[in-house]
Order: structure tokens, then C-alpha cells, then sequence
């Protein structure tokens, strides 16, 4: 009888087993959105080859929502319908570790989304270099180049401020301050009323991180020497420098003074503009892109901007080049990932929406026309006026920092944040910098 | 005398729940959160809900694809520790039984397994499943599982506890005529049955709890296979919203403990005899 | 296979091999061939996905025991181990005494105490970081409602705290599980050793140190062992509480381990440090079960 039982259990493994091969992990479930073109054929589609092709298209949800790239695909495919994309997005993981690992088990996505191209990548040869009808067309990209080769556009602008709440400033009599002595004087006002005065966290490293490169940014070291970070790459300048101290410091005293809140090493992105678009926070520094993310929070004042200021003198504007997504070189279907691609990134019916949703500042050949918010337009009216800088963490093509260390440098920022010796900090920063320069070939 | 005695464990009683009820906050505010809405959340945290409000599970299910991850999860999960049981007591039969220079090395051998560091071989694992073709695919999960460090925690617990069962039992059989197969699976593996239980009970909980493997394996994000990877990736899109998070929580942790609840007795009575004596 | 006869030599290892092949060579497939592929590593500078690597030696040790990140790491873990195990040892014990006296209730303490060990680090991280949140966490309203505002900290912010926050943590988690195996085992002692002593005149911390310990020794060295490799391994639950923040100040071994293997694209030097976890689990295993099977002897 015992037999049996052993028999039915193998049986029964088997069946599952043979079952569970089935469903691979392309299998279809709820949250892969399928998009199926439905529209009919033009003559222009007669012509094309009708060989269905699929694409996938991935990204974090925070940096592109499924929702976005799903309607931007719609209208793709739409126009394309032997093309199937799916939108693939992921949380809670970061970006280059989710792709890292996608890379290893040899399941890089069609097109991706990744903020900085780790040249791990470029040297496993996953990434395609973009041919030169996109670069035409996203001429900056030019400007991210890696030995030569280019493999990732360059699409949008970035800028790089300080929101604030104009009716705390208001009721507080505050102007926007032009120095990091009137932003303490700012600041001082504000956690008197018991309202916190910046929104920052380091739950995702690279928000306080952020927050921490406008010190770097401003305390002489970007403002004195522009290219600092090619500099260090270089071993010219060391972060162990009266210059980047004075930065670092500043930052910890305004932690020191209360002026980021207490639960502050574990506030998220999410919760950091959640804080200041409640009003429970007076200013919030951060990049552009954050003002599609207040509409949907209904702020109930409203918001300004102002550079970050200087420690002395004119303060300039900080800005970035807007990088874009990647085709992977393994792509079974190269020839419609670029042109999916192209289109994505620069024309028009693609990138007005995902201007309009992001609030991004393109800056390809074509025009866009989309619904800017009126924020983001004065914030461009005002530093179309000034000097700018490109920001540290900015960096694209061979100017970016040895792979990996950006990490290291959002820790040890959390570390000063936490009150650590500043001066240990940063020679551990130059240590850890050197190690890594070691391998970039 | 009698009195005196009633007291002492009247004081120990209470003197527990107060200790249990305090270990149990946190599980409470979990519970108790899943069933608010965000407002009431963050307006009262830890008092229970005034009324029980569902639309926390309603709004998860709509985001989540529920029922297939948690079969997704339960395949994976039965398959696996089916798979380890087996294979575990196999194995543990003759190194508990003879202990050959072969079978010593074997037992050494297994548990080395047990000391190698979680995460050293994720990079290489992936490459191997890829030259054997099954990366991505259920079956290079079973596969994994059955070869992992799980099998050298079991056959460990199997060993010490067939020590405990006299040796006269498998005699008696051989001598009646039986092959050693049908021995241990007709005649020991059901006396084995309180190990197995704990066995069930140890594997499962890992290995339905585990994010490193799946996710290398399966990959995560809105497209998470199992339900810790979906947790991972829900928790990571709504950091703010605890309330769904509770909820999500709720529904992954509970068939687990329901497990546990229903075979307590077996998992306990397997800890105590020889797998504890190692 | 009708063997009667096992005084046979060949015929034990044929059918020992038998029971075990199976299980062997998928062990040796998927967890061997990997784990030494990726400790070879450790003598390379490799990326971990390209197919090109140079052989460099023991540059990998020299870098991590010269630097701070490693040695950092290993002075966190050794914290976390020493102090999580000891206290979990030690609270499960007393727990399982408490509750092998309970009169009333025992399976749903058992259940309450063992419910953490049942969920995944993910949960018990949240559940945590929601209680210990400075604002509005439970920890601090409770602290400020009794008056004692001043003692109010960020529990998982603050480099002070953070490291025992996350030991307390971990503690609360694997007490349930060392709890039951000892009260299983408490639960074998024969009631009328008990009976003997008590009529001898022994009070409770006699009975204790003569009868009680000696005859759980052997569940003793089981857990002390397991919590041991538990602790040294921690990952999942270092990651979603505090990601080995703030700073450097929570970061195990194993955390700098994958953060080398995925962020850094530095297979090699992971591979190196996991060499040394490997060693010194092994090292620390033989010694601590040498000289706690010692002590069973002697009782």
C-alpha cells in the first residue's frame, strides 16, 4: 500500500514538474500589460514587414511609471501593430543592482532605463551603440561618450534646486536666500515655528546624497573648478580638501542645528515629497522631475524654486544632462528596437506626454510641445538667465566615477549626515575612490 | 498545600501572557493596521480598527495578482520541500545507519554545506543554470533548492533521529526478505514521520520566505514570481502607505502560520528525539 | 537485492550510494560547483559577468584587511553574533522553563513566541521600522506619553542605536525557534528526577544545574551552533531594516560581500571575504562544538 502512496507521490512530482517547465517566466500574468495594437493597417503599414516582433521596455517605477510607458507604448503600437512591447517596471530595488543581476542570468531587457551606465555592461558587450540616425536626432548624447562609443542617448535637461513653500516663506517674511547664511537664517525661522525646514532622507541614499552634492556644488569646489569630478578622476584634487570640507560641514551643522528632522535617515523619496507637499516641511531640495509628482499630492500652497545658493558671491545654476534608456545588444529584434527607441526618445507624440508626466526638459532636435507645468517653466525662465555648473552626480560617458562608487559616496554622505568625523570621512572617501579607480580601464 | 500551589501558577500564568502579549506588538500593529484605511492609520495607530474596513485587501488585489503569485509560491514551495524531505532521508538512512570511512566523509561533507555563506555562489549559479538551460524556469529552481544547503540542514535532523530507531526494526525486515529500498520506505520512513514533520515545517518556512534565490533565478520587480518578491516590490512602490503593506503582509504570512498551527504536535516531537542530540 | 548479509564492506557503500547519490550529486551540482567556482574567484579581478579576468594573487585578501570597509564589517558581525546568540540562547531557555510550568495556554504562548521566526525578514522589518519610527513609531509616543520624551531617539538613524536596535530586533525574531527546541527538550526529562530532587530538599537553581542542564546540554551545543551560523550570515534582514546604514554603521559581512559582487562589479574581492566568513565558521563550529560536547561528557 505504502508503494502506491510513493508512486502517486512521483507521479505527481512529475506532472508538476513537467507543468512548472511550462511556465517559464515570459508566462502571462496580470501585472505583464500586454499591448495589442488593434487599429487597421495604412498603406504605410501594408509596406512594412508584418513580422510580429516583441519588445520589452523596463524601467523602475520610479523613474518612468508603468502607467506612462504603458500609454506611450499604446500609441506606439498603435502605429506599429506587428509590434508587441512589454512594459516591465520594478520598486525597492536599485537600478544598477536590478539590472546587474539581470545582465548575469543573461535576461538584460530590450530597452531599459538606467541612470548611469555602469561600464560593466559596455565591457560584458550588452549595451548596442546607438547608431547615428538617433544620435541626430538627441545630438547631446554626444556628450556621453565612452571610449569613443556612444550607447546611451542623451534626451532631457535636468536642474537642480531648492522648492520651497511660498506661504511659509511669506507668513515668515523670508526671501529666497542667495547664501548659505541666509538659508541658515532661513532655516533658524522656520524650525522656530516647529515646521521642519528641509525634507531629506536617506532611506533611498541617492535623495540625501543629492541634497549633499549641492554643498559639494557649491562650496567652491564645482564654483572654483568646474571640472572637478575629471579632475579627481585624474588624481588632480583629492575629497580631502579645505574645499570639499567646507561643503560637507556646512551640511553637518545644518544637521546638527535640527534643520533636516530627526527621523530623517529613514524618510524615502516618496515620503520626503510627501512631507514637503503637506506643508510639514518648508523646502525640499531636489531636481526637476519631482514636479509631476506634487499635482497628484494637491500642496495647498504655492511652490517656488531658487538655486542653491553660494557660500560668497553669485550663486549659479546646477544642472544635468538628462540621460536615457539603452538597447541591450542581445535584443532579438534590433532593428525595431531602434526604431522603437528613436521614436521614444525624441519624437514628439512620444516625449510630449512623458515630458508632461516627468517634468522633464527635452532637449532633442525635434519640437515638443507639451503642457509644462507653469513651475518648471519659471524655473527654466530663471536659469536660462545664469551661469550653471554641471552637477557632480551628474556625469556622464568616461566623466562618470569608478563603478560602484556613487554608492560608496551616498553612504559616507548618510555617515557625515549621521554625525561622523568629517575629516576621516573623507579620507576614507579618497581611499575607497582610489580602490575603484584601480579598475576603470 | 493545595492553595499555596494554585497560586504560584496562577502568578506564572499571568506573569506570561503579560510577557507574550508584549512580544506580540508588533505583530498587532500589523494586524490591527491592515484593517484601516490610511487616514485612521496615521491618526490612531495602535488602537483597534472601530470598524473592520476590507478595501485595504480589495485595493491590493487589484495591484497585486494575488492568487497566482500565491500559487506561483506554494508550487515552488511544495515541490522544493518535497523534493529536500526526500531526498534528506534517503540519504540519512545509511549515513546514520553504517558508519563507513565512506559515510563519515559523506556526513562531513554535507555539513560543510551548512557553513558556506549565503550569497557566495549567486553569480555562479546563475552561469551554471544558463549552460544547463534551465535558468529562469521552475525546474532550475526545484533543482537548486533540492541541491542547496537545505538538503545538509535535513539530512542532518534525519540522522540524529534514525539513530534513535532501533536497529532491530530494519533487521526484522531483511530478515523477512525485504530489499533495503522497501525497507526504508515501507518500514522507517513512516516511523521518521515527527522528523519529517519538523523537517516540513523548517524547509517551508525558508524557502517560502526566501528572496535571493527566486529573484536571481526568476528575476522580481511587477513581474515577482513568489510572494516575498512581491511583498519586496509592493513595500518598495508604496514606502508611505503602511496600511497596504500590512495587509500584503497579512495575506502572505498567514498560510504559513496556519501550517504551523496544524502540524505543532509533529514539528515538536521531531525537535525533541535525536535531531537535537546531533 | 536481497542482501542478509551487511558485514560486507562493498556491498554498505554500493547501497549506501544508492540512498545517497542522488542527493550528493545534486549538492555537488548546485551548491559545490558554484560555491568553489565563486571562491577561485577570489585570486581574480573578476567582474562576475564578462569572460575575461586576470589572476592576481592574494591582492583581494591584502585589500580587504588593510582596508576599513572589511574590517568594519567583521567588527559589526562579531558584535551581532556574540551578543544575538548569547541573549537568544539564554531568553529562549528561560522562556521554555516559563512555559513548561504554564498551566493554561501553552500552544498559544508557543504560538506567539514562535509567530516572528515564521515570517520573512521583509515583514518583521517593516513591522519594526513602523514601530520604531521617531515621529510616529509606538517606541517613542509611548516614551513621550509616560513622560520620558527626553529618551526619545531614531532608533534605526542614529550610528549609536542602530546596531543594537537591529541585535534586538534579530533576538526577538529567533527566540520563538531555539524556544521550542528547548522546551521539546525540557519536556523528555523524566517528571520523577524532578520528584527525587525536590524530595531531597533541592531548591529550583539545584534542580537546575544537576538535572535540568546536564540533560539539555545536547540541545545546548545544537542551538548555540545554529545561532551562530544564523548570525554570521545575516542579509535579508540587514537590508530592508537599515541597508547597512546609516553609513557603514549596521553593515555585516555578508552585505559588503554582495555589495562587492552587484555594485561594484568586484567578484573577486566578494568571493575573498566570503573565503574568510567560510573559515571562520568553520573554525568557530569545530571549536565551540569541541568544547561544548566537552562539557556534555563531563555531566
Amino acid at each position: 500500500m505504502k508503494k502506491s502512496v510513493l508512486l502517486m507521490v512521483v507521479v505527481m512530482l512529475f506532472t508538476i514538474v513537467t507543468t512548472g517547465c511550462g511556465s517559464t517566466s515570459t508566462s502571462q500574468e496580470k501585472s505583464t500589460s500586454t499591448v495589442q495594437a488593434t487599429s487597421q493597417s495604412t498603406t504605410e503599414e501594408v509596406l512594412k514587414q508584418a513580422e510580429p516582433v516583441t519588445l520589452t521596455l523596463s524601467s523602475a517605477e520610479e523613474s518612468y511609471p508603468k502607467e506612462l510607458l504603458d500609454k506611450v507604448s499604446k500609441i506606439y503600437t498603435a502605429k506599429n501593430p506587428n509590434v508587441t512591447i512589454n512594459v516591465d517596471t520594478f520598486s525597492g530595488m536599485e537600478q544598477v543592482a536590478y539590472y546587474k543581476t539581470k545582465l548575469a542570468a543573461g535576461q538584460l531587457p530590450d530597452i531599459f532605463f538606467i541612470n548611469t551606465l555602469d561600464p560593466v555592461f559596455i565591457n560584458a558587450n550588452a549595451i548596442m551603440e546607438l547608431p547615428q540616425e538617433v544620435i541626430d536626432l538627441m545630438p547631446d548624447s554626444k556628450l556621453n561618450t565612452y571610449k569613443g562609443k556612444i550607447y546611451q542617448g542623451v534626451n532631457n535637461k535636468q536642474l537642480f534646486g531648492v522648492f520651497y513653500n511660498k506661504k511659509i516663506f511669506a507668513d515668515l517674511s523670508i526671501q529666497e536666500p542667495k547664501t548659505i547664511a541666509e538659508l541658515d537664517a532661513a532655516s533658524a525661522l522656520i524650525k522656530a515655528k516647529n515646521i521642519t525646514p528641509f525634507a531629506t532622507g536617506f532611506k533611498d541614499l541617492w535623495v540625501g546624497g543629492m541634497f549633499m552634492e549641492m554643498y559639494f556644488n557649491t562650496s567652491a569646489t564645482i564654483f572654483n573648478t568646474p571640472d572637478w569630478d575629471i579632475k579627481r578622476l585624474a588624481n588632480e584634487v583629492k575629497y580631502d580638501s579645505p574645499e570639499v570640507i567646507k561643503g560637507y560641514q556646512s551640511f553637518s551643522d545644518f544637521n546638527k542645528k535640527g534643520y533636516f528632522g530627526k527621523g530623517m535617515m529613514g524618510t524615502s523619496y516618496q515620503q520626503c515629497t510627501e512631507k514637503f507637499a503637506t506643508g510639514k516641511a518648508a523646502m525640499y531640495p531636489m531636481g526637476n522631475w519631482v514636479i509631476g509628482d506634487f499635482a497628484a499630492l494637491k500642496p495647498d500652497f504655492e511652490i517656488g524654486w531658487f538655486p542653491f545658493p553660494a557660500f560668497e558671491g553669485t550663486t549659479k545654476a546646477i544642472k544635468g544632462l538628462g540621460t536615457w534608456f539603452v538597447i541591450s545588444a542581445e535584443t532579438k529584434s534590433p532593428k525595431e528596437a531602434i526604431d522603437f527607441y528613436k521614436w521614444l526618445g525624441s519624437d514628439p507624440e512620444a516625449m510630449a506626454p512623458i515630458c508632461e508626466r516627468m517634468s522633464l526638459i527635452p532637449d532633442v532636435n525635434n519640437k515638443i510641445d507639451y503642457k509644462a507645468d507653469p513651475l518648471l517653466l519659471s524655473i527654466i525662465s530663471k536659469t536660462d538667465t545664469m551661469d550653471s555648473v554641471v552637477a557632480s552626480g551628474a556625469q556622464v560617458g568616461d566623466n562618470v566615477p569608478p563603478p560602484g562608487f556613487a554608492d560608496i559616496q551616498q553612504k559616507i554622505d548618510s555617515e557625515i549626515a549621521a554625525g561622523s568625523d568629517i575629516i576621516k570621512s573623507v579620507q576614507n572617501q579618497d581611499v575607497e575612490y582610489d580602490k575603484l579607480l584601480k579598475l576603470k580601464k | 498545600m493545595k492553595k499555596k500551589f494554585f497560586k504560584k501558577s496562577n502568578f506564572l500564568n499571568i506573569f506570561v501572557t503579560i510577557l507574550a502579549a508584549l512580544y506580540a506588538v508588533p505583530m498587532y500593529t500589523a494586524v490591527v493596521n491592515a484593517f484601516k484605511s490610511y487616514k485612521d492609520m496615521t491618526l490612531s495607530p495602535f488602537t483597534p480598527p472601530t470598524k473592520i474596513y476590507l478595501d485595504n485587501f480589495i485595493e491590493v488585489m487589484n495591484k497585486i495578482n494575488l492568487f497566482v503569485i500565491y500559487r506561483n509560491s506554494l508550487l515552488i514551495t511544495s515541490v522544493s520541500v518535497v523534493l529536500v524531505v526526500i531526498l534528506s532521508a534517503m540519504a540519512a538512512y545509511p549515513l546514520a545507519r553504517y558508519t563507513t570511512r565512506l559515510n563519515k566523509f559523506v556526513s562531513k561533507f554535507f555539513i560543510v554545506g551548512l557553513m558556506i555563506p549565503s550569497g557566495l555562489s549567486i553569480i555562479s549559479l546563475i552561469k551554471l543554470l544558463m549552460i544547463l538551460k534551465i535558468s529562469g524556469t521552475y525546474l532550475g529552481l526545484f533543482l537548486t533548492y533540492a541541491g542547496s544547503a537545505w538538503i545538509c540542514l535535513v539530512i542532518f535532523m534525519y540522522v540524529g533521529f534514525i539513530k534513535t530507531v532501533p536497529k532491530q526494526l530494519d533487521e526484522s525486515a531483511y530478515i523477512d526478505g525485504a530489499g533495503y529500498f522497501r525497507t526504508f520506505w515501507q518500514i522507517i520512513f513512516p516511523v521518521l514521520k515527527p522528523c519529517t514533520g519538523s523537517a516540513i515545517i523548517i524547509a517551508s518556512m525558508g524557502i517560502w520566505n526566501d528572496f535571493l534565490t527566486p529573484f536571481i533565478l526568476l528575476g522580481g520587480g511587477d513581474n515577482a514570481k513568489t510572494i516575498t518578491l512581491a511583498i519586496y516590490n509592493f513595500a518598495g512602490k508604496y514606502t508611505s502607505r503602511f496600511n497596504l503593506i500590512f495587509t500584503v503582509m497579512l495575506l502572505s504570512a498567514t498560510p504559513i502560520i496556519i501550517l504551523f498551527i496544524l502540524m505543532q504536535k509533529q514539528f515538536i516531537k521531531g525537535l525533541t528525539s535525536g535531531s537535537v542530540k546531533g | 537485492m536481497k542482501a542478509i548479509k551487511l558485514t560486507n564492506k562493498n556491498r554498505i557503500n554500493f547501497i549506501s550510494l544508492m540512498f545517497f547519490g542522488p542527493a550528493l550529486l545534486l549538492y555537488f551540482i548546485f551548491t559545490i560547483i558554484p560555491a568553489t567556482v565563486s571562491l577561485l574567484a577570489s585570486f581574480t579581478d573578476w567582474d562576475g559577468v564578462s569572460k575575461n579576468f586576470n589572476i592576481i594573487g592574494i591582492a583581494n585578501f591584502i585589500e580587504i584587511f588593510t582596508g576599513e570597509r572589511f574590517i568594519n564589517a567583521v567588527k559589526n558581525t562579531s558584535l551581532i553574533t556574540i551578543f544575538s546568540v548569547v541573549f537568544v540562547n539564554i531568553l529562549a531557555l528561560i522562556l521554555a522553563i516559563l512555559l513548561d510550568n504554564v498551566t493554561k495556554g501553552k500552544s498559544l504562548f508557543r504560538s506567539i513566541f514562535f509567530v516572528p521566526q515564521v515570517l520573512s525578514a521583509i515583514i518583521v522589518s517593516y513591522m519594526w521600522a513602523y514601530m520604531l519610527n521617531y515621529d510616529s513609531g509606538i517606541f517613542n509616543v509611548f516614551l513621550n506619553g509616560i513622560g520620558l520624551g527626553s529618551l526619545t531617539q531614531d532608533w534605526l538613524g542614529d550610528p549609536r542605536f542602530a546596531l543594537i536596535s537591529f541585535t534586538l530586533i534579530l533576538i526577538w525574531q529567533g527566540v520563538g525557534f531555539y524556544m521550542i527546541i528547548y522546551l521539546a527538550t525540557l519536556q523528555t526529562i523524566p517528571g520523577e528526577l524532578i520528584e527525587a530532587s525536590r524530595i531531597d530538599g533541592a531548591g529550583p537553581i539545584r534542580q537546575f544545574k544537576d538535572i535540568t542542564l546536564p540533560l539539555i546540554a545536547p540541545a545546548i551545543t545544537t542551538c548555540v551552533i545554529l545561532s551562530i551560523i544564523g548570525a554570521l550570515n545575516v542579509y535579508d534582514m540587514v537590508i530592508a531594516l537599515t541597508n547597512g546604514g546609516p553609513g557603514f554603521s549596521t553593515e555585516t559581512i555578508v552585505v559588503t560581500m554582495l555589495f562587492e559582487a552587484t555594485r561594484t562589479s568586484r567578484q573577486g574581492v566578494a568571493s575573498a571575504e566570503a573565503i574568510i566568513l567560510f573559515i571562520a565558521t568553520m573554525v568557530i563550529s569545530i571549536v565551540i562544538t569541541g568544547y561544548l560536547r566537552k562539557k556534555e561528557v563531563d555531566y
